[in-house]
């Protein structure tokens, strides 16, 4: 044969404990140089704020004492209009409303991108409309879902279940056109059937290009939850902000940003971590 | 057509079932009506023209008809671009005839299936699934039971000198193993006919050497037909029991390769394999070192 199989696999796990040593180090240096930044604009933010008064930009640590007196309850809003729950109570809200509306969007623009780029007849009605609707600025549709859902939880979660699927869509079409006749001619001649072919070949094939786009519409996600929330919702970051910013308590708003933004932070790097695994198989 | 299994046969014994009467296996001639039952593969005044983009009509295959046998091993030759895969393709049935018609096993190709395997000059490892889980990727697909599938990817990896690698991942195998791992797959799905396109293009001798090995091995042990394409003479010497040179879409020379398997490398430098060698090289054209010279 061609190679010492014994001589391989010692490379291998060589390669793999190499691999390993120059991961943790990787990971640690990346830690190391995100702290670096976060003290930098800490810093940056402690000086502005130094600067000026607490109403209009507050420091870091103001707000961090807030996060910690709002986290379960915020009595002071009993008497504007605000009933009752904190900010976990109002995150929780926000995250299930972006985490489900992301993951329906990935699932139906997973599929849909399959089928638009499978079936010719689907391609020619349905592609003109999908490009021109990527071409939309989503956030246009929020009147509309508050005009059509009220304050349901739809009218919220809608807006970034459209853009993930959106977004999902296009990027499936393009994956699935890329990899379809790469392997198909090989795939039915070892006797795939047509369902076959979509499930175990494209299905995984253009998962390393969805994470990319989950990555994106979960980023996009965080920003057009709160907006909708802003405009009418019952719960959640945005409508905490809203009513914040009536009551002028500008140190607890700065708090749900805060809060928002490590969340985002958090969900990517676990998307990304995820994502990283689920194609350890990729070169 | 499911065929069992067996164990390696000595290369030595497969030299005498290899003969054929050169009357009954016509390559650009018109086949007798009586010789056509018994044929892996029958191509009869099989023509297919492309468009292209400019409307311009080309002529990639011509009117070719040509019978195999089972368990033959046909070497196509020829220069790029004059129809070899073409006619590869055809058989796979990837593409259809523009005339003509084309019968594997009697019947007529309507589209790809797992009687015809196929290996691609390309990588078609699937990057997702484990070295065992591509072997077994045309059981899965068939409907093969668990437990079979096991035996036979166990059987497969064993065969091809790969069974420490089962659970790798594509990406960490070299060029040649995943030419083996390629092979070994279309192998296990047991199909009558394998058709492979330049399989081991880009190899260094040793490593090509190395591959005709196994794929002689997995064939032996297989029985089934192969038609391998390839523009290298030395290859199809070395792996052919009969070659076919395509020319301006048509079969412009046929031969059988009467050498002894396993074939030495004294055997293909001997004066019979020189002999073949020089009549394929003036039949694929002529010597552009000395065109031109009076």
């Amino acid at each position: 044969m061609l190679e010492a199989p014994g001589a391989r696999s010692k490379s291998i796990t060589n390669d793999s404990a190499g691999m390993l040593r120059t991961a943790v180090l990787g990971a640690i240096k990346k830690v190391a140089l995100g702290t670096a930044g976060i003290a930098l604009i800490a810093l940056l933010w402690s000086f502005i704020a130094a600067g000026t008064i607490s109403a209009l930009v507050p420091g870091p640590i103001e707000v961090v004492r807030s996060i910690g007196d709002n986290f379960f309850d915020i009595p002071e809003l009993r008497y504007i209009y605000y009933s009752s729950g904190g900010l976990l109570e109002n995150l929780v809200y926000t995250v299930q409303n972006v985490i489900t509306s992301v993951m329906l969007g990935t699932v139906g623009g997973m599929v849909f991108g399959i089928a638009l780029a499978r079936s010719r007849i689907l391609k020619l009605c349905i592609e003109p409309p999908l490009l021109v609707m990527g071409t939309f600025p989503v956030v246009m549709l929020l009147p509309f879902f508050t005009m059509w859902f009220g304050t349901d939880r739809i009218a919220q979660y809608g807006l970034v279940l459209f853009y993930t699927f959106i977004t999902v869509t296009l990027v499936a079409r393009q994956a699935t056109l890329n990899v379809a006749g790469y392997y198909e001619d090989f795939a039915s001649s070892l006797g795939a059937s047509r369902s076959f072919f979509r499930t175990h070949v494209l299905l995984p094939a253009i998962v390393p290009e969805t994470i990319g786009a989950v990555r994106i519409s979960l980023a996009a996600g965080w920003g057009f939850e709160t907006v909708a929330e802003i405009l009418g919702a019952p719960l959640g970051a945005g409508r905490l902000i809203q009513v914040f910013s009536v009551a002028i308590m500008t140190i607890d708003i700065f708090g749900v940003l805060l809060c928002i933004g490590i969340i985002a932070i958090v969900t990517d790097a676990l998307v990304a971590a995820g994502g990283r695994w689920i194609v350890r198989w990729k070169d | 057509m499911d065929r069992p299994m067996e164990g390696l046969r000595p290369p030595s014994q497969r030299t005498s079932r290899r003969m054929y009467p050169e009357d009954q296996l016509t390559g650009s001639a018109e086949l007798q009506p009586g010789a056509r039952e018994g044929y892996a593969i029958e191509l009869r005044s099989v023509s297919k023209t492309f468009r292209l983009e400019t409307g311009e009509q080309v002529i990639a295959v011509d009117g070719v008809s040509l019978a195999i046998r089972p368990g033959e091993l046909v070497c196509v030759l020829g220069p790029s671009g004059q129809g070899k895969s073409t006619l590869l393709n055809l058989i796979a049935g990837f593409i259809k005839p523009s005339e003509g018609e084309v019968l594997v096993g009697g019947r007529p190709v309507t589209g790809p299936g797992p009687d015809r395997g196929v290996v691609f000059q390309r990588d078609t490892l699937f990057s997702w699934r484990r070295v065992e889980a591509n072997i077994a990727f045309g059981l899965e697909a068939r409907g093969v039971a668990a437990a079979e599938r096991r035996k036979t990817v166990e059987r497969y990896l064993k065969l091809i000198d790969l069974e420490r690698f089962a659970k790798a991942w594509p990406k960490q195998l070299s060029g040649g193993m995943r030419r083996r791992v390629a092979i070994a797959t279309v192998f296990a799905n047991k199909p009558d006919v394998l058709l492979m396109d330049e399989p081991f293009v880009g190899l260094d001798y040793v490593r090509r050497a190395a591959l005709h090995k196994v794929m002689l091995d997995l064939w032996q042990d297989s029985g089934c037909t192969i038609f391998f394409v390839t523009h290298d003479i030395d290859e199809a010497l070395a792996l052919a029991d009969r070659v076919f040179v395509v020319s301006h879409g048509r079969i412009a020379f046929e031969a059988t390769v009467d050498l002894d398997r396993p074939r030495s490398t004294e055997a293909l430098v001997s004066a019979d394999a020189n002999d073949l060698r020089l009549k394929i090289m003036q039949s694929i054209g002529a010597d552009p070192l000395t065109e031109g010279e009076a």
